[in-house]
């Protein structure tokens, strides 16, 4: 107890330090802070409404209909009173009575639909058994106001919907089982009974259908195991199996895994900060390390005098956390506004138990960690030295200290995992960033090297400026460092969605298409060709497919997985998907203009009917399921075993619009199979667009088309707003990254005092003296920014290079930005921070 | 003259006390002559030596060096009249530590913005016999050595005054009496006037001229 009221006299007495130290950890932690108060708050909502987002307990889907032997079983398992309904998504277009169409996304329920939540319609009040009438009884669907203003509907009026007539009995003012994509194309509601007789359920038709069931009295781990069982005895790899905490996760999974990008950039931040904090626990300890060896003089053991500086790091982490748990109160309104588009319903925002503890933990084990490589230079501490007078030096580098700082790193390797749920990425973010420590840490120690020697400036304040940074070594790259880091995460975001944005909006090169077709069936391609001859528009890229399930790898039974409860990683969870899901199988004789080929050969030709069938893999596909070259899959088409061997791995470039598949076969072997056909248009003018469109929707009712330039128009906004959050954290980064600038400018020259004294005894004028500050920081400033702008582009160019082919885009305006902006805040921060000590005044050097 | 000190007094308000740091302090010195100013601690020999050395303003009387009355010269002004007239050297020696001995003698060369800045502060490095410790640092050279190196930088300039508090204070006698000695030399040998403040009073009479001051005030 006496040791640890000694640490905190300390502390009150080293008020700056403390005050430094705190301010610096605290902003680093508030982000991360203020993200996690975000996710559980999220994650209270999901689980909170979960129920009403799937609207029942427990749910099974496939795309096809469910089989009643799949469907028993489930009720064999559940071992109690349950109550069930049967449900069907699908998308479609739907005309109004002037003939005027929309892409919407169709939900037929039955009678009682939902178990759980409910549906409001503005014309009616709260859904009971009566609304149902207006379904069941009077061919009637309840539609959501973004297709009421599209279409200009009222109720009452009619809406054509594959080879039927409805007609609006509903508005929909709330709806708790609303999803993100219900941004995309409005929702509509109809009969169970109903979407059967629209057509829109044909062969091969793109649709999801499920057996829901309201299991009373389970508990979210009742219903978990349940899962796991119905998941093992269950032999189809294609049929999802979900709980209503699935199921509401999947909605947020987009949030989440923003989240996950946010939870990474923030780390930069608590990495910068806990830079700065190492920095001034160094300085500040190889101050007191005359008090150590008196202290030890005085018959206090090493470990007595480890512990008394870990009880202040404890002290200091704890008051960090406290602050920063302020601080992030402060941030949230900001994730609350920027992820309300992304989510279904909205998040309201405090901070709770769960954050404070993640915070207090952070500080506390964070803090320890920072300091612990110079902890460790209490071995090097000799009372004797007391005696002889000779210096207490910690500095240097110690074997000992290398290996102290390596807990930290992997603390911090394991935040980084953590966060993004990646083993991959968790560790490619960690040797990025330290590869970019490393990086400007050369950087700057070379380019202040160099300056110094070759720059010869008449201006005597530059000189010593950088004469300064060329012996202040530590200084100089811990400065470097934190702003360069910031700086290059500032300027890779919008680089990288530059890139993107590009990639998305660049027809000449893509040749992206103006309409995407699906749900063709065969009987209908001739009358879809004549139509678009009659409207002066080709059919481009016409391509079959055809629904099945693959059966067997090599002649073992394809490994649907754990289940999904199983996943940590985003790369298990990315697989299970793959795996847990039926496969769109096509063929095609050669490759597409997205298409090219990464490994393997090209198919030898038409399918003779003689040996095994030719089958090409989309490359990352292949990878997730750990398919190669030379393995035979075997594939269930409509009952029908369809073999063949994989002879390529081929890249697809997504974002072209272009019809593709992750399974082709050669032609030959599928053309005779049960199959649709998806379509893509050419670029249109909006008039020839919307003409075609409502032709086609009066021609050809069940098939669905996809306006991709809203499509892109959609992506573009997501993407920006993504951009947009990463940005801002991106900027608390960089905020951090120049309070780390502003403890050290005001420690240094703290520290430094007395040299500012002796320059003015010396006769150096006031402005000579803080000129010589402002341009070392004002110098660190301007290179660091600049070479974190130059290290983002080259990692934004590695970034494009893997994602998105090769397509870079150079955002010069955001590198300008920053060198301008970075350099004038350093500027600033360095006049404000020095200040107090350029007003030493020389005759205090006399009584010191 | 090339100092005059008509008068000087400094007081400090501590609360709502006044304290009288100095009290009419006058003296003259001629050009070479040395003085020695002496004093129980306490005494205001350090106000004293801040004054004269232009690096604070006394609450009343004048200080003249060289007939330059300080008092009439703007802070700027007493800024390069300093960095072109006077030397200090210090007791705790205030090296700057991440400088050489080199760079540290050149310091006052490079602000007063004169020619040869490295050769003339190698020439003194000669003097005071550092010649081989000139790239050292500060935290490399003995206390002896450091305070050879304060000894150039403050005379590097050759000014007219050159003012020392407790030069030998934190040296080991032997160390400190070789120190001494090449003060004395140094400032003999560039004509320079030295205010030297210290206890020793066997010191004190190696100077022409002996300030002894008590509470203040000059007995």
């Amino acid at each position: 107890m006496r040791l640890f009221i000694l640490s905190l006299k300390e502390l009150v007495a080293n008020r700056r330090f403390c005050i430094l130290f705190i301010l610096n950890l605290s902003l680093g932690l508030a982000g991360l802070l203020a993200l996690d108060g975000f996710k559980v708050a999220l994650d209270q909502k999901v689980k909170g409404q979960s129920k009403a987002v799937l609207g029942a307990d427990f749910a099974i889907s496939a795309r096809r209909p469910i089989l009643d032997e799949e469907s028993r079983l489930v009720e064999k398992l559940v071992q109690q009173k349950f109550q069930k309904q049967e449900m069907v998504e699908t998308f479609s277009m739907v005309a109004n009575k002037g003939r005027r169409s929309r892409l919407v996304q169709i939900k037929a329920v039955e009678r009682g639909f939902p178990f759980y939540g409910q549906i409001d319609l503005l014309n009616y009040g709260t859904v009971d058994e009566n609304a149902f009438d207006t379904l069941y009884n009077q061919n009637g669907v309840w539609i959501y106001p973004e297709l009421q203003s599209q279409l200009s509907l009222s109720v009452g009026d009619s809406l054509f919907i594959g080879n039927l007539t409805f007609f609006v009995t509903g508005i929909i003012k709330s709806d708790a089982a609303s999803g993100i994509t219900t941004n995309m194309a409005p929702r509509i509601y109809m009969s169970r009974q109903a979407i059967e007789q629209t057509g829109l359920l044909g062969q091969g038709s793109i649709a999801w259908h499920s057996v829901i069931y309201q299991i009373p009295n389970q508990s979210s781990s009742d219903l978990a195991k349940l899962r796991e069982k119905v998941f093992e005895k269950i032999t189809s790899a294609d049929l999802k199996v979900m709980t209503h905490e699935n199921a509401s996760a999947n909605t947020t999974l987009l949030i989440s895994r923003l989240n996950d990008f946010l939870g990474l950039t923030s780390l930069v931040g608590l990495f910068l900060a806990a830079v700065g904090a190492t920095f001034l626990f160094r300085s500040y300890f190889q101050s007191k390390t005359r008090q150590v060896a008196t202290l030890m003089a005085l018959g206090a053991s090493r470990t007595k005098a480890f512990t008394y500086y870990l009880n202040q790091l404890a002290m200091l982490g704890l008051a960090s956390a406290l602050l920063a748990s302020f601080l992030a109160s402060f941030f949230v309104p900001f994730f609350t506004r920027i992820t309300q588009d992304f989510l279904p319903f909205e998040v309201s925002y405090s901070l709770q138990w769960p954050t404070l503890w993640v915070g207090l933990l952070l500080g506390l084990v964070g803090s320890v960690l920072i300091a612990l490589p110079v902890l460790v230079g209490l071995n090097n501490i000799r009372p004797a030295q007391l005696l002889t007078g000779d210096r207490q030096d910690i500095k240097g580098f110690q074997l000992l200290s290398l290996l102290a700082s390596l807990p930290g790193l992997l603390f911090f390797w394991g935040l980084t995992i953590w966060f993004s749920r990646s083993y991959f990425i968790g560790s490619f973010f960690t040797f990025a960033i330290l590869v970019s420590t490393f990086i400007l840490s050369i950087v700057s120690l070379l380019l202040f090297h160099s300056m110094t020697r070759f720059f010869k400036s008449h201006n005597l304040a530059l000189r010593w400026a950088l004469r300064d940074l060329s012996r202040n070594r530590t200084m100089t790259v811990v400065c470097f460092v934190c702003i360069g880091l910031g700086s290059l995460l500032l300027n890779l975001i919008p680089q990288v969605q530059e890139s993107l944005s590009t990639e998305l909006q660049q027809p000449e090169r893509s040749k992206v298409p103006s309409l995407f077709l699906f749900d063709i069936q065969e009987d209908q391609v001739d009358r879809l060709k004549q139509i678009a001859v009659e409207e002066k528009a080709q059919i481009d890229q016409l391509s079959p497919t055809i629904q099945a399930r693959l059966m067997t790898v090599n002649g073992k039974s394809f490994d649907k997985g754990k289940g999904e409860s199983a996943q940590f990683s985003r790369e298990q969870e990315n697989e299970m998907r793959f795996r847990n899901r039926g496969f769109n199988l096509s063929y095609r004789a050669e490759l597409s203009d997205s298409e090219s080929l990464v490994e393997g050969r090209e198919f030898s030709g038409p399918y003779s009917g003689e040996g095994v069938a030719e089958i090409s893999l989309e490359a990352r596909f292949a990878k997730r399921l750990g398919l190669a070259i030379g393995d035979t899959l075997v594939f269930d088409v409509e009952g029908v075993e369809i073999s063949g061997q994989v002879v390529n791995l081929r890249s697809v470039r997504w974002a072209s619009f272009q019809p593709n598949f992750f399974v082709q076969f050669q032609p030959g072997v599928l053309d005779l199979a049960p199959k649709t056909f998806i379509a893509t248009l050419p670029p249109l003018s909006l008039d020839n667009k919307l003409s075609l469109q409502d032709k086609l929707v009066e021609a050809l009712p069940n098939v669905s088309m996809i306006d991709i330039s809203r499509i892109v128009e959609q992506l573009s906004k997501i993407i920006e707003q993504m951009s947009l959050a990463l940005v801002l954290m991106s900027a608390l980064c960089l905020f951090a990254g120049f309070i780390v600038i502003f403890t050290i400018a005001n420690h240094q020259a703290d520290q430094r005092k007395w040299d500012i004294g002796l320059l003015k005894a010396v006769g150096a004028s006031f402005p000579q003296i803080r000129n010589s500050l402002v341009w070392q920081y004002t110098l660190i400033g301007s290179f660091a920014t600049f070479w974190g702008g130059l290290l983002s582009l080259i990692f934004s160019y590695i970034l494009s290079y893997y994602l998105f082919d090769g397509l870079w885009a150079f955002n010069w305006k955001v590198p300008l930005a920053s060198f301008a902006i970075g350099t004038a805040i350093t500027y600033i921060v360095s006049e404000v921070a020095t200040r107090r000590a350029l007003s030493m005044k020389a005759k205090d050097l006399f009584s010191s | 003259m090339i100092l005059e000190a008509n008068r000087v007094s400094q007081y400090f308000t501590q609360g709502e006390t006044r304290i009288e740091a100095l009290k009419d302090v006058t003296f003259q010195i001629k050009k070479k002559e040395n003085l020695s100013i002496v004093g129980p601690s306490g005494s205001g020999k350090t106000t004293l030596l801040s004054l004269l050395a232009g690096l604070d303003r006394p609450s009343e009387g004048e200080i003249k060096i060289n007939g330059t009355s300080l008092g009439e010269l703007s802070e700027q002004e007493l800024t390069m009249f300093r960095g072109q007239n006077i030397g200090i050297v210090f007791q705790q020696f205030h090296l700057m530590p991440h400088l050489t001995a080199l760079e540290n003698v050149s310091l006052p060369l490079e602000i007063a913005g004169v020619d040869q800045v490295k050769e003339r502060a190698r020439e003194f490095l000669h003097f005071v016999g550092l010649e081989q410790r000139i790239n050292h640092f500060p935290n490399q050279l003995s206390g002896g050595e450091n305070q050879r190196v304060a000894i150039a930088r403050a005379s590097v300039l050759r000014p007219q005054l050159l003012l020392a508090d407790e030069p030998s204070g934190n040296l080991d006698t032997q160390t400190g009496s070789r120190i001494m000695d090449l003060l004395f030399q140094m400032a003999q040998d560039s004509e320079m006037t030295l205010v030297l403040v210290t206890h020793d009073l066997n010191l004190a009479k190696r100077c022409d001229k002996e300030l002894h001051l008590v509470g203040g005030k000059v007995q």
